[in-house]
């Protein structure tokens, strides 16, 4: 008995399976469906966010060291790219947090509400060791 | 001299000021927080806009503030530069490991290690590698504020000139309150260290490497109280010690073992499912040897510019490991897994750690909603 309850479903992620020991298995295929859809939801953007700022760093760090010329390009009276460039980082930065604090928002908490549902449904088993 | 004299009556002024602010602050705090829960995470109080605020507050420091300051000023455009990648490495913590490790953990990084790895030789590894980096930036920071002490008493001229010149009330004001702002800074990141350093004795070494996990929170944070004392201590005696020697790489030391021996481990803990203990052991080890052997050999040490054997070349030409150990930490991680049996225990429990790392399930509770 006890074994069937912490076996995996075949062929699924076996995500739910150590978290609640007395959970039934519909609901531990449920739980396991969310936690892998946000898995999967979190590859999706987060990897393609974190590349595009990664991107930019990278991208600013050559411009500068190899194309001098091309960075002291002035775009508006003083203001040169490698200004513009420098500024883009930080905004970057703070752009990046936006996006993925609303999308965690609209994407990913109704989501974990679904997992705490049937979760809760057993108690707790883990913790910290 | 009647305009010095207001000066250094205001300065003081700003400065005890500050002192007592902090200290009612500390006592405030300290009769709201008796438990261990209270000493070490705020009781989980804190807001998600607290919280950030005192983040803001650590990086503030002696190095980023003045430091970038600085660089700016001597290298213009250039120093600009460095400050780039202090700013890009939060678009990997916000993305990759806050929320994650906010779920998973309880007081300490070593907590989202030991939760799938064997404990003792983890949190045993890791808290080298973290009282390490505690050490080293305390040391820096405390040296750089007292540069910044010796700088002060003499009243900088350009705040005084922003504040209208030296005879004028505004400018003295303004000096009052630069070097009390930056005091407070300071005080910011020394606190914030010397907590974390604390921490990783009282939580990981004492109660779980020495009594095996043995132990009750009241103990774990005598501990911790004991521990800061220790640390702050060493760290004061240490500064007052190497206060002449220029211990500014320091800075770039704490953030490169930090780089090579934590984030892999980190990083492999949340998203490998393979990994395990002797892989984690492995990049702690070889993240702290070959960052901290790098600087050993390499100019800031060695050679002209160097602390010691000034005639002699440094063996490497960087001042900053991070671009070598950085790798090294990862290499040594994924080696150590690979070349070891399977753990099955760190594969089951790495489910559990995703359950709870991506819903929050299980995880320590908010005092707070949010």
């Amino acid at each position: 008995m006890a074994l069937s309850e912490t076996q995996t479903i075949p062929g699924r992620f076996a995500y739910a399976d150590a978290s609640p020991t007395r959970l039934s298995l519909a609901d531990k295929a449920v739980a396991n469906g969310i936690v892998k859809e946000i898995a999967r939801r979190r590859v999706q953007v987060v990897v393609p966010l974190f590349l595009c700022s990664f991107a930019l760093y990278v991208a600013t760090l050559v411009a500068l060291s190899y194309f001098p010329g091309l960075v002291g390009y002035k775009i508006f009276g003083s203001i040169n790219l490698a200004y513009v460039l420098a500024l883009a980082q930080f905004a970057t930065t703070f752009l990046t947090a936006f996006i993925y604090a609303l999308w965690t928002r609209r994407a990913i908490d109704p989501l974990v509400a679904d997992a705490f549902a049937i979760l809760g449904r057993a108690p707790v088993a883990g913790g910290v060791r | 001299m009647i305009a010095s004299a207001h000066g250094h009556l205001f300065t003081s002024l700003f400065f005890f000021g500050f002192i007592a602010l902090s200290l009612g602050l500390t006592w405030w705090s300290m009769r709201r927080a008796r438990d261990a829960t209270g000493f070490f995470v705020a009781g989980r109080r804190l807001t998600g806009w607290q919280n950030g605020l005192a983040i803001s507050g650590d990086y503030m420091s002696a190095a980023s503030f003045l430091g970038i300051a600085g660089l700016v000023s001597l290298f213009g455009y250039d120093g600009l530069l460095y400050s780039f990648g202090f700013i890009v490495g939060w678009v990997v913590i916000v993305l990759l490991v806050a929320e994650p490790l906010r779920n998973s953990g309880k007081y300490t990084l070593s907590d989202v290690m030991a939760f799938r790895l064997r404990a003792r030789p983890v949190r045993a590894a890791a808290a080298v590698s973290s009282v390490t980096i505690g050490l080293f930036y305390l040391l820096a920071q405390l040296v750089g504020a007292g540069a910044i002490a010796s700088l002060l008493l003499p009243i900088p001229l350009l705040a005084l000139q922003l504040g209208g010149g030296p005879e004028t009330l505004g400018g003295e004001i303004l000096v009052a309150f630069i070097s009390a702002v930056t005091f407070a800074t300071i005080l910011a990141v020394v606190a914030g260290l010397i907590i974390a350093a604390a921490t990783n004795i009282a939580h990981d070494v004492y109660t779980h490497v020495i009594k095996a996990g043995v132990s009750s929170e009241k103990i774990e944070v005598k501990v911790a109280k004991v521990a800061t004392i220790a640390v702050g201590v060493a760290a004061i005696t240490l500064a007052l010690v190497t206060k002449s020697l220029n211990v500014a790489f320091l800075v770039g030391l704490a953030f490169a073992v930090a780089a090579s021996a934590n984030l892999p481990v980190i990083l492999y803990s949340l998203y490998w499912k393979r990994f395990n203990t002797a892989g984690a052991v492995s990049a702690l080890i070889a993240g702290v040897a070959s960052a901290v052997g790098l600087v050993l050999a390499g100019p800031a040490v060695i050679g002209p510019k160097g602390l010691m054997l000034t005639d002699v070349q440094p063996l490497i030409s960087l001042i900053n490991p991070g671009i070598i150990s950085i790798p090294i930490g990862f290499f040594a991680g994924w080696l150590g897994t690979v070349l070891t049996a399977r753990e099955l225990s760190s594969e089951e429990r790495f489910i559990t750690l995703q359950v709870r790392a991506l819903t929050g399930f299980g995880s320590e509770q908010s005092a707070k909603p949010h």
